[in-house]
């Protein structure tokens, strides 16, 4: 017996998670509870859940796991600043603060939150990442590669998994970094680091990879094996507070990107070029961990795991049989890796193979649930409106009716997801065969206007039907064409031209579920199955039966800005604020024609801010 | 103590003790990373030792840490590492906020 829980904390999107011989209880990231987006802070609400939800009091818990190493971590803090001193004064006399004054003081934030004296473990960044991957994944062996901007001094790994163990094979090590690279080129157009690294993505089907070459002679020397080095010069991170400079600057033509500015062709072909980049390095490091390892699964995690365009062209280039990547990839799912690492390595736990044959993740929904009489409850005491519908079906075929209609419905069912997607908990879903949902949902749900399309959910059992992927994709972080039969052409020669209105291109359809295509014909899968997912596949089947399309989109319950809601109150107050027309909580429907005006709330916009 | 104090502290920490040693360090020919490409037919790294390690006074885990690797100039910094941290430590933890570049170095 083993019952461990594990922390990340103090970079960004701290997360807790609890792990009892071997399997993961809960876990969930602070943000969702403080309602502070991407919230760094020690993440006492996320504990607080996790003991909740295993019914244990701290006293019964064998250690707490921190997932990284802050002595390594210091360690290279002070080298780096070593090296470009009596550079980088400025950035130490702002960082050096708040690593000192709180990371390296992690094991008393546990003590004193918990009360107890628990054994307090310390284990590497990239094996909580690698153990993130390979203990949850369906594979008895694997490769596993993890890819972020930096964990210690490791910023890129590669791994062997088999059975309980794991074994770290070789590392890239800082300033040597593919996600610091990405990032670069995230700030560089604009877009803010550590978040808009998927807008990034999201633009590169604009573009031309016309910088591509640039990038390879002058920024990153890769090696046959996949390995690499950047070119320093070119980046500020190791003596500025901003991850590009000058030279950067020249090479590209100017300076970055004002954020919130008219995005251009210049963003677009750099979005594009970073892009192929980013997959010429994945692809390269995974021919060599399968060299290494001789494994014919692939385990993926860290934040550049995230990158779902590659991810689908590391299927599609089949170096590896089948792949596995954990839906927290980031550093919140190093809480659970790190939790994982020690029970299995630490604590001797054996790993239990599911005997179905499916991952040990089940389906990220590893947060909080709301019962029925909960929710009711909430409903009562504010006197909010609200019909119930318990039997499962009848619910569906009302949720797929409104659907149908066009009507915008927000999804609160079972359990929170764990990572950055949600996956049917917390979603609001969409038709995705209408040419204006996309426009619609953008403009009165989020209160954005994106240049991205939607992700599609589609019925696992009918993927095949919609999309060029023969895997499944519980966690939509594949990227699969969309089938050629589906495909509308459209023109894009005037937009080639010159003509950089992305509005107008994303509107134009391109397929029969234009809502879910991007202008390169593809769309990020959400594949849901009736044994992971009853409720959420219950509504799709009920989609199809009454429309014949078995795809709804599908977007995070949330505004631009917020975290993704988690309980019945965050989900009614986002509902509220925006025009979905129909709030599912659990069994109970609630419609927003019957709901008092009072509660209509314009002064969200003040709360968040941006993206 | 407020915010601009731990900064000030930080800046003559950064002047007093952090420049003379990287001036020491070089001195004697030490690097610590490559800044770009080099003849090596690979680039990769072999990955620290050991899975898990327990932490209990910041001050010897430092010294100990760089005196395994040779560097007396970092080791003799440990006390000074481990005071500043004593006096930052805390109030740090209210701020939700942290700059994402704080991310890119460290």
């Amino acid at each position: 017996m083993a019952t461990i829980l594990g922390i990340s904390c103090f970079y960004h999107d701290s997360a807790a998670a609890l792990v009892r011989d071997g399997e993961i209880v809960a876990a969930a990231q602070e943000e969702r509870f403080s309602r502070k987006k991407h919230d760094p802070r020690f993440p006492r609400h996320a504990v607080n859940y996790c003991l909740e939800e295993a019914f244990i009091e701290p006293d019964e818990l064998d250690a707490v796991v921190f997932y990284d190493d802050p002595i390594l971590s210091f360690d290279r803090v002070v080298k780096s600043l070593l090296a470009v001193a009596p550079r980088g004064e400025d950035q130490w006399s702002k960082a050096g603060p708040s690593f000192l004054g709180v990371k390296l003081f992690a094991g008393r934030y546990v003590r004193e939150m918990l009360g107890r004296e628990v054994p307090i473990l310390f284990t590497r960044h990239h094996l909580s990442h690698a153990a993130s991957a390979f203990y949850p994944s369906p594979f008895e062996r694997a490769a596993v590669l993890t890819l972020d901007g930096v964990g210690e001094w490791a910023t890129t790994s590669i791994a062997l998994g088999e059975g309980s163990h794991l074994r770290t094979l070789k590392e890239v090590h800082y300033p040597h970094s593919i996600g610091l690279l990405y990032s670069a080129f995230t700030y560089y157009c604009g877009f803010k680091v550590n978040s808009g690294e998927y807008k990034l993505m999201g633009l590169a089907p604009y573009g031309a990879p016309r910088y591509a070459d640039r990038i390879r002679e002058e920024l990153i020397s890769v090696r046959p094996d996949g390995s690499f080095r950047l070119h320093m010069e070119y980046f500020g991170y190791l003596d500025s507070d901003v991850v590009t400079n000058a030279r950067f600057d020249d090479l590209f033509g100017g300076a970055a990107r004002k954020p919130e500015s008219r995005i251009t062709h210049r963003e677009m072909d750099l979005a594009a070029s970073i892009q192929q980049v980013t997959e010429e390095v994945v692809l390269a490091l995974a021919r060599h961990a399968r060299e290494v390892t001789d494994a014919t699964d692939l385990c993926l995690s860290g934040g550049v795991a995230l990158n779902c365009v590659a991810n689908g062209v590391l299927l599609r280039e089949r170096i590896f049989d089948r792949l596995w990547i954990q839906p927290a990839a980031g550093d919140a799912g190093g809480a659970l890796g790190a939790a994982l690492a020690a029970s299995h390595l630490r604590f001797g736990v054996p790993r239990k193979l599911r005997p179905d044959g499916r991952d040990s993740q089940r389906g990220s929904y590893l947060g909080p649930a709301y019962s029925s009489e909960e929710v009711r409850a909430f409903l009562d005491w504010h006197g909010y409106p609200y019909e119930v519908v318990e039997d499962r079906r009848a619910r569906a075929d009302r949720i797929a009716a409104a659907l149908d209609e066009g009507k915008v419905v927000g999804l609160l069912s079972g359990r929170m997801e764990f990572g950055p997607r949600a996956l049917g908990g917390r979603s609001i879903l969409g038709d995705p065969r209408r040419a204006d949902t996309q426009t619609l949902m953008n403009l009165k749900i989020k209160y954005r206007e994106s240049f991205r399309p939607f992700a599609p959910s589609v019925l696992e059992e009918r993927c095949g039907d919609y999309f060029e992927l023969d895997a499944e994709s519980p966690y939509m972080l594949l990227v699969a064409p969309v089938r050629q039969e589906r495909r509308e052409p459209f023109d894009r020669s005037a937009f080639d031209a010159g003509d950089d209105d992305l509005l107008a291109m994303v509107r134009r359809p391109r397929s029969d579920i234009p809502a879910v295509t991007h202008v390169d014909y593809s769309a990020r899968v959400q594949t849901v199955s009736a044994e992971v997912q009853p409720d959420y596949h219950a509504i799709l089947e009920a989609f199809e039966r009454r429309s014949g399309c078995a795809v709804v989109v599908n977007t995070s319950f949330n505004v631009r800005g917020e975290p993704i809601v988690c309980s019945p109150q965050d989900a009614y107050r986002c509902f509220m604020r925006t025009e979905m027309e129909l709030l599912v909580l659990e069994d109970c429907l609630v419609w927003k024609e019957k709901q008092p005006e009072s509660e209509r709330d314009e002064s969200w916009r003040q709360e968040y801010e941006l993206d | 103590m407020n915010s601009t104090d731990d900064e000030r502290r930080a800046r003559r920490f950064f002047r007093r003790h952090l420049i003379p040693a990287a001036q020491r360090l070089r001195a004697r020919g030490v690097t610590f990373f490559p800044l770009g490409p080099d003849e090596d037919a690979s680039w990769f790294s072999s990955p620290p030792a050991g899975d898990f390690l327990e932490i209990g006074d910041l001050e010897a885990s430092l010294r100990e840490h760089w005196e395994r690797e040779g560097l007396d100039e970092l080791a003799r910094l440990a006390r000074a590492f481990a005071d500043l941290a004593d006096a930052l430590e805390i109030r740090q933890q209210d701020s939700a906020d942290l700059s994402p570049f704080v991310y890119v170095m460290y």
